[in-house]
């Protein structure tokens, strides 16, 4: 089904197959197979071009995903004076009268550059079901998969300059709607270790020998491939050339954290979560433009005060230095740095001292890309039970994050089952979250 | 000669091909096909492909039966044999194996779904799911009745793997159906979810009526009569606690008579409406007091459902049953034949109707239906994906997407190939054997590029990429002189992943409501002091958090010298400190768990060891595991014995029929010795004479045999990141999610990933080959050969003997290159 929907991409349009190799440069580790030039044709068979499409905000996303459910009465929604605030109290932040947790005083500081979001509603009340909601839109179903931000965002956009993929994911959450209904292409590369690098890209041998090999391998070759010129026969030779490519690429280096001072590295964490922010830094600066870095442990139903201080140490290293380090080297304001989360936790502390699931209301935050400064929008009641202002829906914010990096919100695709699709499932972005 | 015991899997021909045709039979149907074929091609003025060399034939028929290229013996043996009818012989053979069955999962894998990494259907019920598609193709259970199997299953995933099926779709009915039609009747009904379908006929009606066939198929936890029994119990506890708060009585209205004058009247009524005042006040006072009461229970009692959690997250997902549900039509039906929100009652798409017979259950009559020969898609799905499996392209494409007005592209072979799938009664492998018999499939794949939507004549095979499993298959190959072999112990795991869940919910069974009661209790009062005991903990730990940040950063002010010294010394007890209130902390959270198990699940265990066993626990041998002169090696009783909170003991209690009997000395040496044996014969087939050669050689084996696995043994799918995945392996997400194109990663992988260097060790399976050949022109043919199963040509052979003169002397660098061309991975 794919293959055939991928080839039927490469076969329609007038692009050349220089235009072609170019493209595919970076599509295999998961870039834009269909660049612009592509795209409505191929998958908006029976709608115009957007008409919302409007002037971006930010160029890039860095997407901190707080898997397992992430507890807004312990971070961006701290409550005073009433049971269900626990043991947590908030603290000033440099915008005034934004307040967050005592947990996060680094991020504190950094505030001025950010919105926080305290309205989220969610229908999703499992993992599972949560976390594809966010990254998707959509519920989850059986019988489709739907694409994540990032694959959306290569479809329509294509990539930055870079020879890298478009489209990273740091982390080990196992959970990940991908490429979903697109060609795999479309799939993020998935780090897992952010201090590993990418996987395979050193040869054991000489150079010079490793050159040798891959002729004598062209050279064995040769006869099967005049015998057989068929598109998918030639995509292997193409892919050896990409990945050769690669191999060389000086965006390469993007990898190489060691290459960033001691003190850097250590401002961000020694844990994988900052390294995989710092990594994030390094990919967009080289033209990545959607990462996402996922941090897990936030699953809190049990002694919730102690694991919510643990997690939100590792957090606030890793998101205040990534804040403070893009505003340093001015990227902060093409960057939306977006952190978010399945679902929130219950106001009620259980009998094990924890929180339980609760989407019914909860807290994201975006920082830089366009949106404003210091800002806090939306509100819960006064025990952090009911939204009472600015209710958003998932759709409304994943709307929003495509708004800002000017995707067609209502542009429809069709999978190749001929389903039709929009970006954040008629989700309306909020324009009172940017600047 | 081969080992009997390495091809152990290679036992002589399955029951049904034997039985269902005879020799001559297969060979009269596979010439039927042929002559089909003939006919078209003379009609379109075509000719068929020229027949396959032996060695194309051979790769190919090892890679489509059993999922890897031949090892080097193997080809051996088949391109020396002078026997004429070594093809159909070799053909049988390969059907016949555990191969067939690890090649035939991944694909069925891929179409049904089967995770058994734990996603969707949980880890236990993935693993029988798992267990039950393998079991079935290696029984070659026919077609229809593992159709049947499937969508009529029910139970607990212990006894029936095939709820997989339904577990899958946990909680989407809906789109359960909607898979079913696509998968076994190849047609898509999806969009009439939501609507009637946009371009094709189904109506939304037709979509509900079929989901209401399986709507009241429940995915479940499973929970056991005694859990069940219990919780009634507390629901009872409930009920009574309420009824002590008796109910005011309630006034009477006054018996007004006409002869009653004014004032009796006012005076009755005044004191009439003063009692249903006060049965107001005393009825919300009740109530009140009731309301109090029930939350006071239910607090209570929300300790008993923690401990109550602890054993049905031992079983999450293990059970699917039916259930009297009715489907109704959503809020926002638009259609004229019926009113929004109205119930639906089954009923078939396409086809006759599914009659329920006398003994049948309504889920049995669609199950026949469905697979019913009468059915009119049903076959025509399985013979394509049959001749697909071997021609790479199905007689309709897609094969899944079936309309009213789809013609196959040789109609005469599409009604041929649906009657031999029916005349065989939909055995798989006699419809295989005989299409892998054709002179269609033995010759030569298509030259020209096959382009998707154009009508093909089927004059050979298409030239296809491998799958990833293939691939990754092929690799073990290249690494494992034994690559079938079957790594017992990762089986065993896969299996006691399941008994495990058994176990505990028999042992369940074996307690009295009361008896799980008592021991829930004991945990119970473990979970009611959690909150006090967790807040003063954190509280605790709180404080000493801040007290060592504090010392911390102080110290780290600190200038060098001494002091700072003290001070660091100092900060790390503090650190010490915060962390075992941190350790003190789990401790509390687990302690209850510990108790649902040592006083709920090991109670049930024990009991459920003396009725198997038929004697009293306290008679049975304690045995700890490890201890080797324990007497029954076959026993018993518990394992290892941990003291848990307020002296409670866990212990693990061994099974017969639950646990793998712990095998004596003499049977464990008997196993290890016929596993040595297998690899003493590769070592003499090598040539490897030199004791300590052969001592290497040996520990080498034993390495590659645990960590360097088929496909089908490791999970599905396997981990992102794997070789599998990077090759395109499905992640099972949706079906027949496998993608075959190229990328980076791969390519990637094929030069830089471990695997080359496994391969060119001195003892896999090609380099012992490669060693063997006493001159350097035989090595390369012998590299050849193993590779790809067959000599080089003259031409390749100078382009080699060029590429030395320019220092590429290394038989690794021939074998580095030959994996990195594309006919490697390309099947001709």
């Amino acid at each position: 089904m794919k293959a055939e929907l991928a080839s039927k991409l490469l076969r329609s349009g007038d692009i050349s197959r220089r235009d072609f190799a170019a493209k595919t440069a970076s599509s295999l580790l998961g870039v834009g197979l269909l660049g612009n030039s592509l795209t409505s044709k191929s998958f908006a068979a029976f709608e115009d071009a957007s008409k919302l499409k409007q002037v971006p905000t930010a160029k890039n996303v860095i997407y901190l995903y707080m898997s397992g459910g992430q507890s807004h009465m312990d971070t961006w929604d701290v409550k005073e004076g009433v049971e269900t605030a626990g043991s947590t109290k908030p603290i000033k932040t440099s915008a005034d009268g934004v307040r967050v947790s005592e947990y996060l005083p680094r991020t504190a500081q950094q505030m001025h550059h950010g919105t926080i979001i305290n309205s989220l509603t969610s229908t999703q009340g499992a993992h599972e079901q949560g976390n594809y909601m966010m990254h998707t839109s959509y519920e989850l179903r059986g019988t489709i998969r739907h694409p994540a931000m990032g694959a959306w965002l290569n479809v329509f956009q294509g990539g930055g300059n870079s020879t890298l993929p478009n489209f990273v994911f740091i982390g080990n959450d196992s959970r990940h709607p991908g490429a979903g209904f697109f060609p795999a292409a479309q799939a993020p590369l998935f780090v897992s270790n952010p201090e590993n690098g990418l996987k395979n890209v050193k040869t054991s041998v000489s150079e010079d020998k490793f050159q040798a090999r891959m002729k004598l391998a062209d050279e064995l070759d040769q006869d099967f491939r005049s015998t057989f010129p068929h598109r998918n026969v030639k995509a292997y030779a193409d892919m050896y050339d990409d990945a050769i490519a690669m191999m060389k690429s000086e965006d390469l280096k993007a990898f190489d954290l060691s290459e960033e001072p001691s003190d850097i590295r250590a401002a961000y964490g020694r844990e994988a979560f900052g390294q995989g922010c710092l990594l994030a830094r390094r990919l967009v600066e080289r033209g990545v433009r959607f990462v996402e870095v996922s941090l897990g442990g936030w699953d809190t139903h049990n002694a919730n005060f102690v694991a919510v201080p643990e997690r939100c140490d590792t957090l606030d290293k890793g998101l205040a230095t990534l804040i403070s380090d893009l505003h340093n080297r001015g990227l902060l304001q093409d960057t939306l740095v977006v952190l978010t989360t399945e679902f929130g936790r219950t106001p009620d502390i259980n009998q094990n001292a924890g929180r339980d699931h609760y989407p019914k209301a909860f807290s994201a935050v975006m920082f830089g890309g366009g949106v404003k400064g210091g800002h806090v929008y939306g509100k819960t009641d006064k025990e952090g039970r009911e939204v009472v202002e600015d209710k958003m829906k998932i759709q409304d914010f994943n709307a929003s994050i495509a708004y800002a990096l000017g995707l067609p919100l209502d542009q429809v695709i069709y999978s190749p089952s001929k389903r039709p699709f929009t970006i954040a499932d008629k989700g309306q972005p909020i324009p009172r979250l940017f600047a | 000669m081969r080992s009997a015991l390495i091809f152990a899997g290679l036992v002589s021909l399955s029951h049904s091909i034997a039985q269902s045709a005879s020799p001559s039979d297969f060979r009269a149907e596979a010439a039927a096909i042929d002559s089909i074929l003939e006919a078209d091609w003379k009609k379109h003025q075509l000719q068929g492909n020229p027949a396959t060399d032996d060695n194309t034939f051979l790769r190919r028929i090892y890679l489509d039966i059993v999922g890897r290229i031949p090892t080097t013996r193997e080809a051996e043996d088949f391109l020396t044999s002078k026997d004429s009818q070594k093809r159909s012989k070799l053909i049988d053979q390969l059907l016949a194996s555990e191969a067939y069955v690890q090649h035939a999962f991944n694909y069925w894998a891929d179409v049904l779904r089967v995770t058994s990494n734990g996603n969707q259907t949980g880890a236990i019920t993935g693993a029988a799911y798992a267990s039950f598609v393998k079991e079935s193709l290696r029984d070659n259970k026919p077609y229809d009745q593992f159709v049947r199997d499937l969508v009529a299953a029910q139970g607990k995933a212990w006894e029936n793997g095939a709820i997989g099926y339904y577990m899958r779709d946990r909680g989407m009915p809906l789109d359960n159906m909607a898979n079913t039609v696509r998968i076994f009747l190849g047609t898509r009904i999806e969009c009439a979810q939501c609507h009637n379908h946009p371009f094709d006929k189904w109506t939304q009606m037709q979509f509900f009526q079929m989901a209401a066939f399986t709507y009241g198929m429940e995915t479940q936890d499973y929970y056991g009569g005694t859990m069940t029994e219990v919780r009634d119990l507390l629901r009872e506890q409930e009920d009574n606690v309420r009824a002590s708060f008796k109910e005011p009585e309630r006034p009477r209205r006054p018996q007004i008579s006409g002869k009653m004058s004014k004032q009796e009247r006012a005076a009755l009524e005044k004191d009439y409406a003063r009692k249903e005042s006060e049965y107001k006040e005393k009825l919300a006072l009740v109530t009140k007091q009731r309301n109090e009461a029930r939350e006071k229970v239910r607090k209570e009692q929300r300790n008993y459902q923690e401990a109550m959690n602890d054993v049905r997250d031992t079983m999450r997902y293990t059970s699917v049953n039916t259930r009297d549900r009715k489907l109704t039509l959503p809020h926002d039906y638009q259609y004229s034949d019926a009113k929004p929100k109205s119930a639906v009652a089954a009923g078939t798409m396409l086809g006759h109707e599914a009659i329920t017979k006398p003994g049948e259950t309504p889920l049995e009559a669609y199950a026949s239906w469905m697979t019913s020969p009468e059915n009119p898609r049903f076959t025509k799905v399985i013979a394509n994906r049959l001749w697909k499996r071997a021609f790479g392209l199905a007689l309709i494409e897609p094969l899944d997407e079936l309309m009213d007005t789809t013609v196959p592209m040789i109609p005469d072979l599409q009604s041929h190939l649906e009657k031999l799938v029916v005349s065989h009664n939909y055995d798989m492998k006699a419809v295989l054997r005989v299409i892998y018999n054709t002179q269609a499939y033995q010759a030569q794949v298509t030259r020209e590029e096959h382009s998707p939507g154009a009508v093909y004549h089927f004059t050979g095979p298409l030239l296809r990429r491998m799958t990833a499993e293939q691939m990754w298959d092929s690799f073990v190959t290249l690494i494992n002189p034994s690559p079938d072999m079957i790594n017992q112990a990762n089986r065993d795991a896969m299996e006691q992943r399941i008994l495990q869940a058994k176990k505990i919910a028999d042992g369940i069974e074996m307690l009295s409501a009361d008896e799980a009661l008592a021991g829930l209790e004991k945990a119970a009062a473990i979970y009611r002091k959690n909150r006090e005991r967790t807040d003063t903990q954190q509280k605790l730990y709180i404080a000493a958090r801040v007290a060592y940040k504090e010392a911390s950063d102080k110290a780290d002010m600190m200038p060098e010298g001494p002091a700072k010294e003290t001070a660091l010394a100092k900060v790390s007890e503090m650190k010490k400190k915060y962390e075992s209130i941190r350790s003190e902390v789990s401790r509390i959270q687990n302690e209850g768990r510990q108790v649902t198990y040592a006083e709920v699940i090991t109670p049930g265990q024990k009991k459920l060891l003396e009725k198997v066993s038929g004697k009293a626990t306290s008679t049975l041998a304690s045995n700890t595991q490890g201890d080797d002169s324990a007497a029954p090696a076959m026993m018993m009783n518990s394992g290892e014995t941990m003291m848990m909170a307020g002296g409670a003991r866990a212990e693990k209690v061994l099974i017969p029929g639950y646990d793998r009997p712990e095998l004596s000395k003499e049977e464990k040496k008997a196993v290890s010795a016929k596993i040595r044996a297998t690899y003493e014969e590769e070592a003499d087939f090598f040539g490897i004479t030199n004791e300590k050669q052969r001592r290497n050689y040996i520990s080498t084996r034993e390495q590659v045999s645990r960590n360097t696995l088929r496909a089908a043994e490791l999970e599905s799918p396997a981990p992102r990141g794997h070789y599998l995945r990077e090759f395109g392996q499905s992640d099972r997400e949706t079906i027949e999610n496998a993608n075959g194109d190229a990328s980076v990663p791969q390519a990637l992988a094929m030069m830089n990933g471990s695997l080359l260097p496994q391969i060119t060790n001195p003892y896999s399976q090609l380099m012992l080959t490669v060693n063997k050949a006493p001159y350097p022109d035989d090595k390369v043919d012998a590299a050849y050969m193993t590779i790809l199963s067959r000599k080089p040509t003259a031409r390749e052979k100078e382009v080699w003997l060029k590429a030395q003169d320019k220092g590429l002397s290394n038989m690794d660098d021939l074998v580095f290159s030959l994996l990195n061309t594309q006919q490697f991975i390309f099947i001709q």
